[in-house]
């Protein structure tokens, strides 16, 4: 059949324009929606719903005809989405619907990573992992079962069922995808004011965050990782004439937008921001009444900064950003009342990641931009404090995690140090998202059992001794949560899974079935409402965000907190004069002081145990093409190291120290900096790459080369490109186009090799693992030397 | 009744797709199916810049798909001026599709005859907007008579950039980037 012809070139030109040729000869001609009925798409049924993919949390509304979706839009009663969609919610059908879905519960035949399986019932996998855990348990401890929980998987399956599964079999690792995310801004928000999620209190609204007269965004592609709430944010900047500022390695669509693009060197945010410090302190432009009422340890911070002479000269060569510049935006910052400091991962995947956040918020203390409508700091945090809790008798002693991260728990895998982890319970996709691919596979091969909960076949699959078929979304019934203003959105069930697909919530109850748990995993848990209901909403600050009201709510969401069973949706927080909902003692701030803390004996003690301070010393990654401090492991993935304080004890700390000179490394070899980051509006991380439709957007694995460089190494745009480190190698597709450092390569993450239409090796197989921020164990997913050539 | 038209405010523009996701979810479009792309271009006012823009049927005064349709299937309305195909009479040749200077006009491989943007006919025949114009998240996208959105633009100072480089009256409006403001 002659295939179809369409206009123009896009990113990557001649790259995509042959890509997306290839995803339509991949795909049969009948997917959806290719010519499935379109009369009276939008009826009869309007049920409201939301988008499960990402984070911007948008509400939706899902026409559902026959029992089957029939098309899904925005929601136009949301005031915060104003009824618009960023691609992907429009691609949720072509995930409910695809023909790649797992529909089967499936047991390995052939070798680890082969990917050859054999359909058995739900009772025999069950059965069959259930049996294989006790095992594990026998011989190595009830801690060698590590479990983890993708994105994909919900907040009910991560913060409920799993959770609870966890706490009952005895085992602290347990984790989301946090701390590839952002553990970091969750920590540094709660040191400074006292709570864990939701930015500096701000929300989305024509007086808060839209009233902004400049924005300075680092690390923060927002126009492609929250296309919506970007959209939303810019008409207003467009409308009232104010300021964007981006800092950013790449010219993002972000930064293509903005009034000013810095392409600050990767990892070197930290010493950006303490130099912006040292220029308000130095010029006198704190904002000395609020200082003095509202902040503990400014002092402490002032004498530091200016005595270790971190002024914007220091920094210059560092960031690779002018001292007069820096000096300008400091400047610029503290005299502009309605100002926002915007960062996100490309913050949070370096080893600084909590003090560069910390550094961050002491910029908007000290200025008075905190506790106000108009000004503030925003970051995406994963902690949301819904969390389910078996009894105390039931639940298991259990030794702390051997790492926060997963990152950190391949050593155990491997080495069996410091004990062994020997079952992975999976969901999502580790082995296109985590770091270290060699050593995955190496500690993977040494499991006794790996069971993976999934929609589609991924490379992660391959290598799992069971294969469950997993439902998700409007499948299921469940929540997502905007944690950027503590939005939480309802996701009706709207439709039934396809074939033996079950929702992560049934899985785990079945399994806990098998395990003596039926006391605490409940079968009425099974009914995602009564999960949310019952279990999982026990913080106060979550007793107003029912179901019932959640379902009547015709924005399609609530924000926390709601300290009654019929509060209003929460407001700006931590505005003068008002009290932290909830708070015992009626502070503004709900720290120990009630002030916004920088620096106080408390943290100090708390950081020594890591070996660092809690005044923000300048360090960043052991790659960079010129040497800077970076971290020397004192105590490392093998060792037990100390219980870590931050995260109350549950897991085991790496000790650091600053060292003044990084490891030696080739820099006439690997003499280009590895940057990564989300491909597009169209992907989010691994999943959406079996939707032919994102695939057809951006469908091959590219390298973001500048065209001076390009040049130099005889690369043209189409042609394959060898990325190395001193780790391992990929090949992707060169695409060559400005908005790039020009020492810099760019390649998205999110690719795997057992992907239906462009199967690439991910980028993952060149970052380490044992480089992470010892405060939130964030892994430095960011910047590392590499060399590019012709493949 | 005047010729509709969209307007594609590249200043406002991010190129995420959303446009062309609704496209396909509200005509039922398969792949390699498209009746409007987003596409990645080098600005011409700074080579360092890129910029997104919306390939789109312009609904020309004088359509070189229509003069180059040897069966007569595509016409203009005389009401609204949107260009649009007779799936009857086209005999997907494709003549049209190679006609077109703006490489947008599509083509349903299964029926075999080609495909294009009515600015979502049978949506505004229920009284809704496009489908692009209804989803967009940074409002980049507007419709309606022609002269009403250029007045629009002009209220708001708002420079236009000229795509009729090949004398067939595109009706379709490219509002060009704004100065940034440099403290």
């Amino acid at each position: 059949m002659k295939r179809a012809t369409g206009p123009g070139r896009r990113r990557g030109e001649s790259v995509f324009s042959t890509a997306w040729r290839t995803v339509a000869d991949r795909v049969p001609v009948e997917s959806f929606p290719y010519s499935a009925p379109r009369e009276g798409v939008l009826g009869p049924e309007m049920i409201r719903s939301g988008c499960n993919i990402c984070f911007n949390s948008c509400s939706t509304r899902v026409y559902r005809r026959d029992g089957r979706a029939a098309t899904i839009t925005g929601n136009p009663d949301d005031p915060v989405t104003g009824g618009h969609l960023c691609p992907k919610s429009q691609f949720l059908m072509q995930m409910y619907y695809s023909e790649h879905r797992v529909l089967h519960p499936q047991r390995r035949v052939g070798a680890r990573g082969e990917g050859r399986f054999e359909r058995v019932s739900w009772e025999e996998a069950l059965d069959g992992i259930a049996e294989k855990l006790l095992r594990v348990k026998e011989r190595y401890g009830s801690e060698a079962l590590a479990v983890f929980t993708g994105s994909r998987s919900g907040l009910l399956g991560l913060d409920g069922t799993a959770q609870l599964f966890c706490q009952l079999w005895g085992t602290a690792n347990h984790s989301g995808t946090n701390p590839f995310c952002g553990t970091a801004p969750d920590l540094a928000f709660m040191m400074t004011h006292g709570v864990e999620a939701g930015g500096t209190g701000n929300i989305f609204a024509e007086d808060d965050i839209w009233a902004g007269d400049l924005y300075i965004f680092l690390g923060d592609n927002m126009a492609e990782t929250r296309p919506v709430n970007f959209g939303q944010l810019n008409e207003r900047r467009l409308r009232r004439g104010a300021r964007m500022v981006v800092l950013d390695p790449r010219r993002t669509a972000t930064a293509q937008k903005a009034d000013e693009w810095l392409p600050i060197r990767p990892g070197t945010d930290l010493a950006f921001a303490l130099a912006c410090l040292h220029h308000i302190f130095a010029a006198e432009l704190e904002d000395r009444a609020f200082v003095a009422r509202w902040v503990e340890g400014a002092d402490r911070v002032r004498e530091f900064v200016l005595g270790r002479g971190y002024s914007p000269e220091w920094a210059a060569p560092i960031t690779d950003i002018p001292a007069e510049t820096i000096r300008r935006l400091a400047q610029e910052y503290a005299e502009t009342p309605r100002a926002f400091i915007i960062g996100n991962r490309g913050l949070c995947q370096h080893v600084n990641a909590t003090q560069t956040f910390r550094a961050l918020l002491m910029m908007a203390a000290v200025t008075g931009h905190y506790g106000k409508k108009g000004a503030g700091a925003l970051a995406i945090t994963s902690a949301v404090p819904i969390q389910a809790h078996a009894p105390a008798d039931r639940v298991a002693p259990r030794r702390p995690a051997v790492r926060r991260s997963p990152a950190g728990w391949i050593e155990a895998m491997v080495s069996g140090k410091p004990y062994p982890i020997r079952a992975l319970l999976t969901t999502g996709n580790p082995l296109s998202l985590w770091p270290e691919q060699a050593a995955l596979r190496e500690g993977l091969n040494r499991q006794e059992v790996v069971a993976h909960l999934e929609l589609f076949p991924s490379e992660t699959s391959a290598w799992a001794d069971y294969l469950l078929p997993a439902a998700t979304g409007i499948e299921v019934g469940e929540i997502n949560r905007y944690a950027e203003d503590r939005r939480i959105v309802w996701i009706e069930k709207v439709i039934e899974p396809p074939g033996e697909c079950r929702p992560d919530i049934w899985i785990w109850i079945e399994l806990g079935k098998r395990l003596g748990m039926k006391d605490v995993l409940r079968e009425e848990y099974k009914d995602p409402v009564r999960l949310w209901d019952e279990a999982m909403r026990r913080d106060p600050r979550f007793r107003g965000l029912s179901y019932e009201r959640l379902k009547a709510s015709p924005t399609g969401w609530l924000r926390w907190p709601i300290v009654t069973d019929d509060g209003p949706s929460a407001e700006t927080l931590f505005l003068e004069g008002t009290a932290y909902p909830g708070d015992s003692k009626g502070r503004r701030f709900p720290t120990p002081s009630g002030k916004l803390e920088l620096w106080t004996p408390a943290l100090e003690e708390q950081f020594a145990v890591y070996g660092l301070s809690a005044l923000p010393e300048f360090y960043t990654e052991p790659e960079q093409l010129v040497p800077l401090p970076t971290l020397e492991f004192v105590k490392g993935d093998a060792d037990d190291g100390p219980p870590s304080p931050f995260w109350k004890g549950r897991c085991y700390a790496n000790v650091v120290r600053i060292v003044a000179d990084p490891p030696p490394i080739d820099r006439s070899r690997y003499d280009m900096e590895l940057i990564t980051g989300r491909a597009g509006a169209m992907h989010f991380h691994s999943w959406t790459h079996w939707l032919w439709q994102a695939q057809e957007q951006c469908a091959d694995l590219y390298a973001h080369l500048h065209p001076r460089r390009a040049a130099a190494l005889g690369i043209q745009t189409g042609d394959r490109v060898k990325v190395e480190s001193p780790r391992a190698s990929i090949e992707a597709i060169a695409w060559v186009a400005p908005g790039i450092r020009e020492n810099a390569v760019f390649v998205p993450l999110g690719w795997d090799e057992r992907q239906p239409y462009h199967p690439w090796r991910t980028v993952n197989w060149l970052m380490p693992r044992a480089q992470r921020d010892p405060i939130s164990d964030q892994t430095n997913l960011k910047v590392n030397l590499c060399r590019v050539a012709r493949a | 009744m005047p010729q509709l038209a969209l307007m594609i405010d590249l200043a406002r523009c991010i190129g995420c797709g959303s446009c062309e996701a609704a496209c396909k979810l509200e005509h039922r479009l398969g792949p390699g199916q498209f009746r409007t792309r987003v596409l990645t271009l080098t600005r011409p006012d700074d080579p360092e810049r890129l910029e997104y823009v919306k390939a789109v049927c312009q609904q020309c005064e004088r359509p070189a798909c229509m003069r180059a349709c040897g069966a007569g299937a595509i016409g203009k309305s005389a009401v609204d001026g949107i260009v649009s195909i007779d799936p009857e009479r086209c005999t997907g040749c494709q003549e049209c599709v190679r006609a077109c200077p703006y490489g947008v006009m599509g083509f349903d491989p299964r029926t075999q005859h080609a495909d294009k943007c009515t600015l979502s006919a049978e949506r505004r025949a229920a009284g809704l907007p496009p489908a692009c114009v209804s989803v967009c998240p940074t409002n980049a996208l507007s419709w309606g008579p022609v002269e009403e959105l250029r007045r629009g633009a002009a209220a708001e100072r708002r420079a236009e950039r000229g795509l009729d480089h090949f004398g067939l009256g595109p009706s379709a409006i490219y509002l060009e980037h704004v100065a940034t403001r440099l403290n």
